[in-house]
């Protein structure tokens, strides 16, 4: 668990280096980071089930970053992306590839699946608090609330 | 180049979608400063590889298109462009400050400078490597990987193809530190993989393509849902290639 913490924040950190993220929010990029691996170890500790794990990992990365861009009145993709990387099923994509190369397509074909599914967790984990974030925030900046940025 | 509130409304779009921003931002960016620059009826289409827009402005009705060949992830820049949009909105940026402000960006030297990058690749590919449950010897695998990656990425990479090119060498050569790996010191083939190229990743093109695609833009989903799968594609080529190689010779685990 804080292995998947401190590997998650020292990934998302880096990663954000990778991305350009301003000097000045470097640190809260790692902060995402840790936060999506510590929820995404925390989850599994009630029952390893990958797939709810991500999701509820990547609503909680979204959710941060959607707090820190209103925060900070900066885009909160300067935060969601380094966030997300612990959550990237690298592994996954990387088994179905082999198994295909083996020539056991049924294996390979299973594990592909899975890899879109955990993709698409993630897509979704974060596509929800975007939708809930905008439907409270409204859109016209400068009215009441003050102006942020997205 | 003429400094029309139009010719303001396409760089600005331009320079952000060049900065890795998702269509749905770039097209907010322009209606919000078409609005400050008291243009009327302001009719926008972003697609992740071009954009047109068309606006009633002083001279009567105006269109134009703009072409996006390069693009990128920075982003500080997108933040600033984000930014200047919001300013324009308020009336607080003309078109030709406007048109400045983004010279002056483009201008601007890069954040961080090439030894800051390579190491933040390696740092990033082994703690995504330890992440993910490698011993030691194989999160080093994956730095060297990642490292190696982001030297590719760095080079000035102008044609989509040879940008193709790029990513199936990143790919062949982390396969080939992968399997290196697992013939010398036994560790997976997919943990040292997996960390080389993560750094790689098509990075908001996920999530866009889910927000477009609720929203209804479906070609802006359709485009970026086929330029990962494209970056996805190259790099697993370029694995498949050396770690084929890595099972023929029985290296590879």
């Amino acid at each position: 668990m804080i292995v998947a913490a401190v590997a998650g924040a020292m990934s998302a950190f880096a990663f954000a280096v990778l991305i350009r993220v301003p000097r000045r929010d470097l640190l809260l990029g790692a902060l995402c980071g840790l936060v999506s691996g510590l929820v995404y170890s925390l989850a599994g500790s009630f029952g390893p089930h990958a797939i709810l794990q991500v999701l509820v990992a990547a609503v909680a990365a979204g959710a941060l970053s959607e707090i820190l861009a209103r925060l900070r009145r900066t885009p909160a993709t300067v935060y969601l992306m380094p966030g997300l990387i612990p959550l990237v099923p690298g592994l996954l994509a990387y088994h179905a590839m082999y198994a295909l190369l083996q020539g056991d397509y049924v294996t390979g074909a299973a594990v592909a699946l899975e890899t879109i599914y955990w993709a698409a967790a993630i897509g979704v984990g974060v596509a929800l608090v975007l939708t809930l974030a905008r439907s409270r925030g409204g859109r016209p900046a400068g009215k009441a609330g003050g102006p942020r940025e997205e | 180049m003429s400094e029309s509130p139009l010719s303001a409304l396409l760089e600005l779009a331009a320079a952000l979608l060049e900065s890795g921003a998702e269509p749905y931002r770039a097209e907010e960016a322009i209606e919000r400063a078409g609005r400050g620059f008291g243009l009327g009826d302001v009719q926008v289409f972003v697609t992740p590889t071009g954009l047109f827009v068309g606006c009633v402005g002083p001279l009567g009705h105006e269109a134009g298109v703009r072409r996006v060949r390069r693009r990128g992830t920075d982003l500080g820049r997108l933040a600033v462009l984000n930014s200047l949009s919001r300013a324009a909105e308020r009336g607080d940026v003309t078109p030709p400050e406007c048109l400045r402000a983004i010279a002056a960006l483009a201008a601007a030297p890069e954040p961080y400078g090439l030894g800051t990058e390579l190491l933040a690749g390696g740092v990033a590919s082994a703690a995504y490597a330890w992440f993910i449950g490698a011993p030691p010897i194989a999160a080093l695998l994956a730095a060297l990987g990642g490292a190696f990656t982001i030297l590719m990425r760095r080079r000035r990479v102008v044609y989509a193809a040879e940008r193709f090119f790029a990513l199936a060498v990143s790919g062949f050569a982390v396969g080939l530190i992968g399997i290196a790996g697992s013939a010398l010191f036994g560790v997976a083939t997919g943990m040292v993989v997996a960390g080389g190229v993560v750094v790689l990743v098509p990075g908001l093109a996920l999530t866009g393509v889910l927000r477009d695609l609720v929203a209804g833009d479906f070609l802006s989903a359709g485009a970026e849902g086929l330029e990962a799968l494209t970056v996805t594609g190259a790099l697993a080529a370029g694995v498949a290639l050396s770690v084929a190689a890595g099972i023929a010779l029985g290296w590879s685990r």
